[in-house]
């Protein structure tokens, strides 16, 4: 494990395997490296395995889905292989998860701050009082107006900016080392998106953790993370620097997600171009690079093999035959 | 105050937070005029079921014989008139909404706790336990309810305890069936997940996140299935099953009056009256309960 990284995920396969059925890599050999203090990118369309993969890593996988190989090193211990209880200790306090939909992520019957204090109490042997003083604390932090008032109140009271904010908050009253965020930012509005981001940021700066940002959102990508992975039918398929990916993105599959962003000033003419086609459902996978049958450059040798993952240098690898094509 | 001022206050206090989800659906509930009328009728029949016990004198009042003022039609004196033996039907009316009150009620909490514990625990751990204590109670529903009452009470014997087992073990599989589902409804939640991912332990999840969540539909299917005892619990008694005459219970009463009911067809219209309204009132009261917890309709 190199010093600077905080999460090492090395050839981690979580599959899908019921007792009478065909077993199905939903996340297939992916490695991927958080460093400390960054934020790193998990990039793809619905259904390629990026929520599969944060769910390996806070192991709250439900059978038949498991961990089948893989090692998942998070400061030295292997979370792929400790025991339920030991995982539970690191759930929350040391590794904590933001979820997409902050309508639900909720629990509705139990006061925003109670629920938040609950997450304190859980890990920490503290009076009930100096765990309220701690979450009107972050309440503070994470920009909820009138932390008392707020304190009080049950989650459907609350427009979807603010429940996202406590969601936060409750992820960062134990002052994690690493940050899960899964599509944070999806059910909100641009506006509230754009607050919520620089929420974050900020409270990376400040509290040194490691975030890892899901999302089908480029944008979002641009404005956040250092590091971007593609991940494409459940393997990464391009991983770069934030920079080098935009100016240089080597994938077709990663240009044709670029090209898919409107652009403000630009061709307004004619429909917005769209990636043909749909992920392969995890089963049904072509025997050659994945992503092959809706590549425009794909030629027999891309439906024969699956390319590895190439390294372009600066740290930008790749997985495809035909990286030159297109540049 | 206005009614819009009185709404608007309610709406900033809700901003404020300062109602609890109990407290508006009692909000809703309120401006149902037909529930509210069921629960004024129930709360009325709960205390006179009560002082019943306290004001009337159960071996001369209520079961004693008074051969001189037998058969009376309804009067001022005798509200709903007087039996075949003078005893004064109002009262054993009266006295009777304990019975059924009571094995309604007793019958629905406890097969609701049994319920729960299946229910619950099914939609939970799932798997092959699941599947399992499933079969079992699809098999138990096949049997005709009635008739798997009436094995019952011949095995435990007629009266107050048999009628109770039977009930609750022909409710218990309803309710874990139904228990099962609106538990397995929140499970699927992302806060159970959200709670996972806190680093919290199952007793927890399932006693803090899963139960609170059910206790509402869980409430109104326990009102209904109260409404149905009530029903079940006479039917037995009137087939010469449950609760024996000269107790006042409703069934046992109506099972009474069908030899005399072509002459003095007050003798069943009165107990029956009774079994219709008080179970009426408790499906009435689930159905507002319903809307009231449906948030649409806030």
């Amino acid at each position: 494990m190199k010093e600077n990284n905080l999460l090492e995920i090395s050839g981690l396969r979580t599959v899908f395997a019921p007792k009478n059925g065909k077993e199905a890599a939903l996340v297939d050999g992916i490695d991927l490296n958080i460093p400390k203090g960054s934020t790193v990118g998990l990039v793809g369309e619905s259904g390629c395995g990026k929520s599969m993969t944060a769910s390996s890593i806070m192991r709250l996988l439900n059978p038949p889905v498991s961990i089948a190989e893989g090692q998942i090193l998070f400061q030295g211990i292997d979370l792929a292989k400790i025991p339920e209880k030991e995982m539970r200790s690191i759930r929350g306090q040391r590794i904590s998860m933001i979820f997409q939909e902050p309508m639900t992520a909720l629990n509705p019957s139990i006061t925003v701050g109670k629920q938040v204090r609950e997450a304190i109490l859980l890990h920490e042997r503290v009076s009930k009082r100096d765990a309220k003083e701690r979450v009107l604390k972050i309440f503070h932090d994470v920009g909820i107006p009138e932390p008392e008032l707020r304190y009080k109140s049950y989650p459907h009271q609350l427009p979807g900016g603010l429940r996202q904010r406590i969601c936060i908050a409750m992820a960062m009253v134990l002052e994690p080392e690493f940050l899960i965020a899964d599509e944070p930012t999806t059910a909100l509005d641009v506006t509230v998106e754009a607050q919520i981001l620089a929420l974050m940021k900020e409270l990376q700066s400040s509290h040194n953790m490691s975030i890892l940002m899901i999302t089908h959102n480029l944008g979002v990508v641009a404005d956040i993370c250092d590091e971007v992975n593609v991940m494409y039918a459940g393997q990464i398929v391009e991983h770069a620097d934030k920079k080098e990916l935009f100016h240089h993105a080597a994938h077709p599959y990663t240009k044709g997600l670029m090209k898919a962003i409107p652009r403000v000033r630009g061709d307004v003419e004619g429909d917005l171009f769209t990636i043909q086609g749909t992920v392969p459902t995890a089963g049904n996978m072509p025997a050659g690079c994945r992503f092959c049958e809706r590549c425009p450059y794909a030629t027999d040798r891309c439906r024969r093999e699956i390319p590895p993952l190439t390294d372009l240098g600066n740290g930008h690898q790749v997985r495809c035959f035909q990286r030159e094509v297109g540049t | 105050m206005t009614k819009r001022r009185k709404n608007r206050q309610d709406h900033l206090a809700n901003l404020a937070g300062q109602t609890s989800p109990a407290l508006e659906v009692w909000r809703r509930f309120r401006k149902n005029p037909v529930s509210m009328t069921a629960l004024v009728v129930l709360v009325a029949l709960i205390v006179a079921a009560i002082l019943a016990g306290f004001v009337f004198d159960y071996a001369t009042q209520i079961t004693g014989i008074n051969a001189q003022e037998r058969l009376q039609f309804p009067s001022a004196s005798h509200w709903f008139g007087t039996d075949a033996y003078g005893r004064d039907v109002f009262m054993r009316v009266l006295y009777g909404a304990r019975y059924s009150l009571f094995i309604g009620i007793v019958t629905s909490a406890v097969s609701m706790v049994f319920g729960i514990l299946i229910g619950a625990s099914c939609a939970y751990f799932g798997g092959i336990y699941d599947a399992v204590v499933m079969r079992i109670v699809d098999a138990v529903v096949c049997i005709p309810s009635m008739l798997l009452m009436l094995a019952l009470v011949a095995v435990v014997g007629k009266g107050m305890r048999g009628i109770i087992i039977a009930l609750v073990v022909t409710s218990i599989p309803g309710f874990s069936r139904i228990i099962r589902s609106i538990v397995q409804n929140v499970v699927n939640q992302e806060y159970i997940e959200a709670a996972h991912a806190c680093g919290t332990g199952d007793a927890e999840i399932i006693w803090r996140h899963i139960l609170p969540n059910c206790f509402a539909p869980i409430l109104v299917d326990v009102l209904m299935n109260v409404a149905s005892c009530i029903m079940a619990a006479s039917s037995l008694s009137y087939l010469g099953m449950g609760i024996q005459v000269p107790a006042p219970e409703w069934g046992a009463m109506l099972s009474d009056a069908t030899s005399m009911m072509r002459a003095y067809p007050y003798l069943a219209i009165f107990p029956g009256i009774a079994i219709v309204v008080t179970s009426l009132s408790f499906n009435l009261i689930g159905d507002g309960l319903t809307d009231a917890l449906d948030p649409k309709n806030s």
